[in-house]
């Protein structure tokens, strides 16, 4: 499979590619509240282990699970890794120590090194909640035409230029990977190096240049082509073909009425920490308590 | 080599996803491999609040009691947040009840309501309901003892106490400065019927120009008790006396009891006592001269004793401060607190009082039955069965920080029969109504080499399976000769036994008491 290839959407199970763009995005748009709005940890993790259950069931290819494993593992661990050492709030309570407080030197400079066990939660939290909206973009990425998503944008009457600046952006990762790979390519062939010349690693440092340069002549000649089809001066578009199909209609009423309630609940408990309480509510409180 | 590269990235992931499963249901890495520490218990976090001085005088707070009804813990904190805890340490609820701390703390006799007083600008008095935790009304103080910010001069409701029918009894007072330094009081005692309707105040139409730190009310004999604490005495005070008796239905003054100071002491001040019996025959109260009393219900003195006598070293008069008293169906229990300088109650003391942090235990009579020592002051008691639950916290003298924690003692043999250490001091202490679990809320402190000990916590311990160390459990059994023990020239216990009939009255219904009544 190229670089382009791994990018683009075209190797899912029909059943997600026939699911319209209005209902991916908004999809999207919710799960992204419902990140932010849930703290629990087990809840979270839910919420991510169901974004990849979708990934199964699209059917993702096992080349696109082994990039997907690679950067959701790189989010997480790194996430719970460093809040695991430098975890400000509290309370902390250390497994390891690094560095001793009363270490000679480095000891005085950090003030000691530890490994602290509420900082490791709290990075898994916060790892999950990026690896989750991480797991379900690729997902909308690698299942949906950039034009599915371009219509459903403008159905919404959204500003041409605006919905053409975000399908683009979709676009461009695809071109973009494909784009880094050439570049990889080619420092990889001109190194003078007589070890280690194939490592990608090491070429990494020298490929912000070239990359940016292409890209600038990519965005350059996209716009031209933009000016001249004179997409921006259309005034009648046949918004019929992105017609949001019914069931889909519902199934997002759903999800977002499920979505107001977490998210109605997480604010009457917060709000009950800061003295509106009310004792009706007190299931609410309970529910927000143990599983938001 | 690609293919294993493949395979082992998405071996890894999968390890990751296990790895997340188990962190996020609660459970901590590494731990499994420990032995798990029974004596720890259950801890809750209570939230983070400004560390204070280890040697300071005034010190964190926390309010627990058990609640029988919901079969859990309530806790009232320096945050100005009550919570209800399971005795598994989940929270059913939590409310914050303002910007004040909480200070105060009981349950109306069906346990269902809760009484709580806070010190802040307002000094409120909530009646919070337990299973709901909705406040169902509230009083504020500042309307009956006045507040004077540009003195930070606030209202504290500072001890509230509840009879049979469920009307509340709440001492409410503030400290002033006049323009020479010198210290005055604005105090105010006030009754509320369970709907929230204000009963009476004491006094009507002026405030009690003394500090009023503690209360307690009779169902038999309809009286209510309120003491004095003015370490800033002067002659021209109108409330001098010691005691005053009112009548719990209509506020009226019945009578009053004035206890003559010793030296260097120019007034006798009662800080944690006196408490009725349950049948309001006798009123037990220790002062702050180290003398623990039984009055008759109406304030007639019955004995004395000696507990802590004030003694001069180099100069200075030191004492163990007597703080509690209760009439108990044991006995008359008494305690002491740290050892202090007379002069100035900051300083250090260069000996610890052999009669300091302890419980004293006296028949009705006056007989002596035992003294028993902790190793650092005991915060708080409360009662079940037979014995007494100690939350020991600082000992400013000692500083032993491994003094910290929950001890039960049996009241019947004098001895300690479970102890759970915490880290920082314990502040509070509750205990359920068999006394098999105890509960205890701990403050960080910040020690004078700079190291902050322990958090504001929670704990929740099985009385079983509290270690007692040798050292604790055998401290104070006492020999019975009605003489408190210690090397110091303590007064044996004399004066005339009053009426020898055991305090055996009924509870008046509190929970988990920490008025010495709950049995």
């Amino acid at each position: 499979m190229s670089m382009r290839q791994l990018w683009e959407g075209t190797d899912s199970r029909p059943w997600i590619r026939r699911i319209g763009g209005q209902t991916k995005v908004v999809i999207l748009f919710l799960m992204a509240i419902l990140t932010i709005t849930i703290d629990n940890p087990r809840t979270l993790f839910l919420l991510f282990f169901s974004t990849l259950l979708l990934h199964l069931a699209a059917g993702t290819s096992i080349y696109k699970w082994r990039v997907l494993a690679a950067l959701l593992m790189l989010g997480l661990w790194g996430s719970m890794f460093s809040q695991a050492l430098f975890f400000a709030q509290t309370p902390r309570t250390p497994l390891f120590v690094i560095i001793a407080r009363d270490t000679p030197w480095l000891g005085a400079i950090t003030g000691g090194l530890y490994v602290n066990r509420d900082g490791t939660l709290y990075g898994a939290v916060q790892g999950l909640r990026s690896a989750t909206m991480l797991s379900l973009g690729l997902l909308v990425c690698w299942t949906s035409d950039p034009r599915q998503l371009l219509g459903a944008l403008l159905s919404w009457k959204l500003p041409p230029q605006v919905a053409f600046m975000l399908v683009t952006a979709i676009r461009f990762l695809p071109v973009l990977a494909a784009e880094t790979g050439e570049i990889i390519t080619a420092l990889q062939l001109r190194s003078d190096t007589k070890s280690g010349r194939t490592a990608i690693i090491r070429h990494i440092p020298h490929i912000a240049k070239p990359l940016l340069a292409r890209c600038l002549r990519r965005a350059q000649t996209l716009a031209l082509s933009v000016v001249s089809r004179g997409f921006f001066q259309a005034r009648q578009r046949n918004t019929s073909l992105f017609v949001w199909n019914g069931r889909e209609k519902s199934a997002c009423g759903l999800f977002a009425l499920a979505t107001l309630a977490v998210v109605a609940g997480k604010l009457c408990f917060v709000l009950s920490e800061q003295g509106m309480y009310f004792g009706v509510l007190r299931r609410v409180y309970d529910i927000a308590k143990l599983y938001l | 080599m690609k293919k294993i590269k493949g395979i082992l990235i998405l071996l890894l992931f999968a390890v990751s996803c296990c790895a997340l499963f188990w962190l996020t249901g609660s459970r901590t890495p590494w731990t499994i491999f420990q032995q798990p520490d029974k004596t720890r218990g259950i801890t809750v976090h209570l939230g983070d609040i400004p560390v204070e001085n280890y040697d300071r005088m005034g010190f964190t707070k926390g309010q627990v009691q058990y609640v029988e009804p919901e079969d859990g813990w309530l806790v009232g904190t320096d945050r100005g947040e009550l919570f209800l805890f399971g005795q598994d340490g989940s929270q059913r609820w939590k409310r914050s009840l303002g910007v004040g701390k909480l200070v105060s703390l009981t349950l109306s006799p069906d346990g269902k309501t809760a009484y709580v007083g806070e010190v802040s600008a307002e000094g409120n008095l909530y009646a919070v309901d337990i299973h709901s935790g909705d406040i169902r009304w509230k009083y504020k103080g500042a309307d009956y003892a006045g507040a004077d910010a540009s003195q930070r001069s606030y209202p504290s409701v500072v001890h509230i106490v509840c009879d049979r029918e469920g009307n509340v009894y709440a001492n409410i007072y503030r400290f002033l400065m006049d323009k020479e330094g010198h210290r005055g009081y604005n105090g105010r005692m006030i009754s509320v019927n369970p709907e929230g309707g204000l009963r009476w105040q004491f006094p009507k139409n002026e405030v009690i120009d003394s500090w009023i730190n503690w209360c307690d009310v009779s169902d038999g004999s309809g009286t209510v008790v309120l003491s004095t604490s003015a370490y800033d005495f002067r002659p021209e005070m109108k409330y001098k006396a010691t005691m005053y008796f009112i009548d719990k239905d209509t506020g009226d003054q019945v009578g009053t009891t004035t206890v003559a100071p010793i030296p260097p002491f120019d007034n006798t001040v009662m800080r944690g006592s006196p408490n009725f019996s349950a049948n309001g025959r006798y009123l037990a109260a220790s002062a702050s001269d180290g003398r623990g009393f039984l009055f008759t219900g109406d304030g007639k003195l019955l004995w004395e004793r000696t507990l802590s006598k004030p003694t001069q070293v180099d100069g200075a008069w030191l004492n163990a401060s007597g703080r509690d008293g209760f009439a108990l169906k044991e006995g008359v229990l008494f305690t002491t607190i740290n050892t202090f300088n007379r002069e100035n109650w900051q300083l250090p003391t260069p000996v610890e009082h052999p009669s300091n942090n302890s419980l004293f235990l006296f028949g009705t009579d006056g007989t002596y039955k035992f003294q028993y020592m902790a190793p650092g002051t005991m915060e708080d008691l409360a009662f079940a069965k037979h014995y007494v639950a100690c939350a020991v916290g600082r000992n400013v003298r000692t500083h032993n920080y491994k003094a910290h924690g929950g001890l039960l003692v049996d009241l019947e043999t004098g001895r300690a029969v479970s102890s759970f250490h915490t880290e920082g001091p314990c502040q509070a202490i509750a205990l359920n109504r068999d006394a098999t679990l105890m509960a205890g809320v701990e403050a960080p402190a910040l020690t004078p080499e700079g190291k902050i000990i322990g958090a504001y916590r929670l704990h929740i311990w099985k009385v079983a399976e509290g270690a007692v160390p040798a050292d604790t459990a055998d401290s104070g059994a006492g020999s019975g000769n009605g003489k408190a023990s210690g090397g110091w020239e303590n007064s044996p216990a004399t004066g005339q036994a009053g009426n020898n009939d055991n305090t055996t009255g009924n509870t008046t219904g509190n929970y988990g008491a920490r008025d010495g009544k709950g049995e």
